[in-house]
């Protein structure tokens, strides 16, 4: 068919026009055109009326311009991403070897960060689960001129509630308390409750997903409502979730209370890390023990405050200020002090600004470990760009920009990313419960679940996306700044390594040694820190001996009779055979749990005009010092005959001893406790008291009998196995009173396993820390070692053929490996002597610079580093120089 | 990937005419009213973001009737789920009285 010019001058348009559009699309995009316009061509031939509108087919052959025009412009984001990808794909599937390394190496930073990432987001979003719009709550503690971490009194709280700000939508006040439960005159059960103000579920937002939660009388009228809502977790475990355990009678410390509900499930309660069973109304605790809801001075409840939609921290600080202000005008127990509010987060109440270094630590070692994990894999990535040198000068003549390439590279590392995020998750997921290995022996229900939740998913997004560019963008940088001709001149094979790439190359390295090099004096450090901590003097020299917890309260015992069981019990305990001697105290040294102090007046001491005396104590029994081992440095231990008939009498340590009776004797001095009076009788030796690492702190002790407490621990030394008169003690006080368990028992060799708990903590985290560090930088070196070496091949092979011994091949090498080794080593030396002095404060009986640590961190890295370097060194020696050269 | 913005009008009419059983480009065209230079990167683009497919014609029908086989254009899935929410999006737009405005009166 001879065609009609006026269409042969259409297609000669768009056989030009091909040019305009991107070469991957030049054939594709003729064809469409063509057949178009014939098409329509026949259409118009075929319409009569139709002949007059073929001048209107030039108009929109011009668009066909256009759109090879756009082509052009659009396409490369159109197909090269995908192109990109399939590219990269093939690569990676291609060189099985490199991606497991560089997946594995990504997937161990990127997890390590994941999992540490979990645990903070557990402390920073979920300490109080369960509950509605949980970033409006805030901690809120008493002060005084001192100090800012107090609890609150019931008053307080009522007085507070009463003139709510307009910045603050409601209050609740909670301690918890463990207690005896019996159900049907069972065996009694130890169980941790929070007793709570009535509004405590209400201003929580939190539901009951069985039966109801507190009515606002059960929160104002004392003694009236005895009821309880149990946890969903206790419900399961020690009901099997029987429905009908609403509404049926549980005894809690003798007391009868009726189980009106089952808390939603993932509700625990407002302790850190604390699994609560149940909650009782606050205004049953006269119930349970001496009333403590009338008394302003008494701060024993913790605090949480619900701001009000879009009030910010400072504005209720302001508003409550006020009102502290206020109260303190009016009562005289309130004089001078005031509130404080804190996000949850860094609460005192809930662990404050030691689980946060902790925490801050964490991810500080985790980020470390991505950074090396990056290097790594940049190194890899490097090692891999020499050997596609040529395919990138030929991508690169053949009219690739740079830009591009740049892309094809990121889109590279991004794949290997996303696959090392993947792999990251999964690493966070299994490891997830290797946290409860790092829960504390206490006898309390902690779980410290990190979830890897959709915040953590996100992060761990963020962080791949972080080590993409991290590693990515090193190669591409390189290979974009050699010249396209330099980049032809070169091949893989040239007889040196380019010396810029090299030098990168070995600039990562030195990196990696470096940081790990760090992480590894810091875990040297804590190493040090936990067996120095594990024989740091506790200031008790027994080993050999029992604790056990009892709590006469729950048994309905009153002073007097508390007193008397006291007695009887250490005499029977005293006679049993296997025990050289026994006391009680009411807390146990170096245990969880705060310090208790009260202010006091020593005669013969002024303070200070802004000094307040106020001074930690214990409450102890008869022969307290004898059993444990303390010390007697003056004066007398308490005896049987210190009662409460008697004159106030007090043991101090020799820290107080020497702060308050300089150049006097203290025995005989005298110390105000409020009304009372109190005789210094002994000086007792230092100890320590609270955590293995505190700094000497005055210490006084009290007489169990003149300061009755119902919940003791019974200290017991034994002759031999602590373990083999639990049986006797069983029976002594089954005899003494079945309605006295005995709980918590465990020797003292165990209770001081809980004082090195954060030591031992941070100590493990490190180690695993500086493990995977040193695996991940030993793998870097290792490659870029046998990276070099197989580049320096020809060279190799013309030394041997010069007449070089495989010995000379083998140092060339182990020299070129130490060089980056020694020279990492140094970096990281320095960098360690300037970081680890930041975690002094963790640290027990060893510098921030300790000479053992850093000398051992850096043989162990040479050692490895020679390992790492022998291999490759090895293999270059064997090389066949006749094999080298013919090569070249 | 495909993009989660709304589309554009023109993007959203040639869905419509894709829809409507308008399948080469300058049917497209006709139907949308739109230029070639508008409506051939248009389906480019839609296909790259996966609304559309295309396909070469077979090639013996091209052959019945002398001409080369056109590229034409099918709706999938998510092309189908975008025009459909775009549509809704239209349809959802409150009824307004023009009157006044045709009038002039507005400029009071």
């Amino acid at each position: 068919m001879r065609r009609n010019p006026l269409l042969r001058l259409l297609l000669a348009i768009i056989d030009a026009g091909r040019w305009l559009a991107p070469a991957s699309r030049r054939r594709d995009w003729r064809r469409q055109w063509r057949a178009d316009i014939l098409h329509e061509w026949q259409w118009l031939t075929r319409h009569p009326k139709g002949v007059g509108d073929r001048a209107g087919l030039f108009v929109r052959a011009a668009g066909a311009l256009r759109h090879a025009f756009w082509l052009r412009l659009h396409v490369r984001r159109l197909e090269m991403i995908t192109q990109d990808i399939r590219y990269g794909w093939r690569l990676m599937v291609r060189k099985p070897a490199f991606t497991i390394v560089a997946v594995l190496t990504l997937g161990l930073g990127i997890g390590a960060n994941v999992s540490m990432y979990s645990w903070v987001d557990g402390r920073m979003r979920h300490l109080v689960d369960g509950v509605e719009q949980p970033d409006r709550l805030i901690a809120l503690n008493g002060t005084t001129r001192t100090r800012e971490n107090l609890s609150l009194s019931y008053p307080d709280f009522e007085d507070y509630r009463r003139r709510l700000p307009a910045s603050v939508a409601d209050f609740i006040v909670y301690t918890m308390t463990p207690m005896n439960m019996r159900v049907d005159n069972g065996e009694p059960q130890r169980v941790f409750a929070e007793m709570v103000s009535g509004n405590y579920f209400e201003m929580l937002g939190t539901r009951t997903s069985l039966g109801r939660a507190f009515r606002p009388e059960e929160g104002t009228i004392p003694n009236r409502y005895p009821v309880t809502v149990i946890s969903h977790k206790f419900w399961v475990r020690r009901f099997a979730a029987d429905p009908s355990v609403v509404g049926r009678t549980i005894t809690l410390n003798g007391v009868a209370f009726t189980v009106i509900g089952i808390a939603q499930n993932g509700f625990h309660g407002t302790e850190p890390y604390l699994n609560l069973d149940l909650w009782v109304p606050l205004m049953m605790q006269p119930a349970l023990g001496p009333d403590r809801l009338h008394t302003r001075g008494s701060r024993w409840l913790e605090t949480i405050v619900r701001l009000k939609p879009d009030v910010g921290l400072a504005r209720a600080q302001t508003d409550l200020d006020l009102i502290a202000r206020d109260l303190g005008a009016t009562y005289a127990d309130d004089a001078g002090s005031g509130v404080k509010l804190t996000e949850l987060w860094r609460a005192p109440s809930m662990g404050g600004a030691a689980v946060t270094a902790v925490m801050g630590v964490q991810l500080a070692v985790a980020g470390v470990v991505l950074l090396i994990a990056c290097a790594n894999v940049a190194n890899l990535l490097l090692a891999s760009a020499a050997t596609r040198q040529r395919e990138t000068a030929v991508r690169l003549t053949l009219g690739a920009s740079w830009s591009r390439l740049i892309q094809q590279m990121l889109t590279e590392s991004s794949l290997l990313a996303i696959a090392g995020g993947i792999a990251g998750v999964l690493f966070a997921w299994w490891t997830k419960d290797l946290a409860s290995l790092l829960v504390p022996p206490a006898p309390l229900p902690i779980e410290i679940n990190p979830q890897v939740n959709g915040d953590v998913l996100i992060f761990a997004a963020a962080v791949t996306l972080l080590t993409a560019v991290l590693f990515g963008l090193v190669p591409a940088l390189q290979g974009a700044a050699s010249s396209v001709i330099e980049a032809l001149k070169e091949s893989a094979t040239a007889v040196t390594a380019t010396p810029r790439r090299a030098r990168l190359r070995k600039a990562l390295v030195v990196a990696q040694v470096a940081l790990s090099l760090i992480l590894l004096v810091s875990a040297g450090l804590f190493l040090r820190t936990l067996m120095n901590a594990q024989s740091v003097d506790p200031g008790f020299s027994t080993r050999r001996g029992l604790l056990v917890a009892i709590d006469l309260q729950p048994a309905g015992y009153d002073t007097a009779h508390g007193r008397t069981f006291f007695r009887d019990m250490l005499a029977r305990v005293r006679e049993s055979a296997g025990v050289e001697s026994a006391s009680v105290a009411a807390r146990m040294s170096l245990g969880f749990g705060g310090n208790s102090d009260m202010g006091a007046k020593i005669d013969g001491y002024t303070p200070a005009p802004n000094e307040e005396v106020s001074l930690y104590y214990n409450r102890i029994g008869s022969d307290y010092l004898k059993t444990l081992g303390i010390p007697l440095m003056a004066g007398r231990e308490f005896t049987e005959l210190d009662t409460a008939e008697r004159p106030d009498v007090t043991i101090v340590n020799e820290t107080l001893a020497r702060r308050y009776f300089a150049g006097r004797d203290p025995i005989g001095g005298h110390i105000r406790v409020g009304p009372r009076d109190l005789q210094v009788v002994g000086v007792a030796r230092d100890g320590k008291y609270s955590t293995i690492t505190e700094s000497p702190r005055p210490y006084m002790y009290l007489p169990m009998q003149q300061w009755y407490r119902g919940d003791a621990v019974l200290i017991v030394k034994t002759a031999g196995d602590p373990g083999s008169i639990v049986p006797q003690l069983h029976q002594i006080f089954r005899k003494l009173d079945a309605n006295v368990p005995l709980f918590d028992v465990r020797t003292i060799a165990e209770h001081l396993e809980i004082a090195v708990f954060v030591q031992r903590m941070v100590a493990s985290l490190l180690t695993a820390f500086g493990a995977l560090a040193l695996i991940l930088a030993t793998v870097g070196l290792y490659g870029v070692i046998a990276a070099l070496a197989a580049q320096r091949t020809p060279e190799i092979g013309m030394r041997m053929a010069l007449g070089a011994t495989r010995g000379d091949i083998v140092s060339l090498i182990l020299k070129q490996g130490l060089g980056m080794t020694l020279t990492g080593i140094a970096v990281g030396l320095a960098g360690a002597f300037a970081l680890t002095r930041l975690f002094k404060s963790l640290l027990v009986g060893v510098s921030a610079t300790d000479g053992v640590s850093f000398a051992a961190t850096t043989l162990l890295l040479v050692l490895v580093a020679l390992a790492a370097c022998y291999l490759p060194a090895r293999r270059a020696s064997r090389i066949d120089p006749l094999q080298a050269l013919r090569n070249e | 990937m495909p993009k989660p913005t709304p589309l554009a009008f023109g993007s959203v009419a040639i869905l419509h005419a894709v829809a409507d059983g308008n399948r080469f480009g300058f049917d497209i065209m006709d139907a949308t009213g739109l230029t070639s230079g508008t409506v051939y990167p248009a389906l480019d683009k839609l296909e790259s973001m996966g609304y559309l497919t295309s396909r070469w014609e077979d090639a013996r029908a091209a052959r019945r009737d002398k001409r080369p086989p056109r590229r034409y254009f099918d709706l999938t899935p998510a092309g189908a789920a975008a025009l459909s929410s775009a549509l809704q999006r239209y349809k959802n737009l409150k009824p307004v009285s023009l009157a006044a405005w045709r009038l002039g009166k507005s400029e009071v």
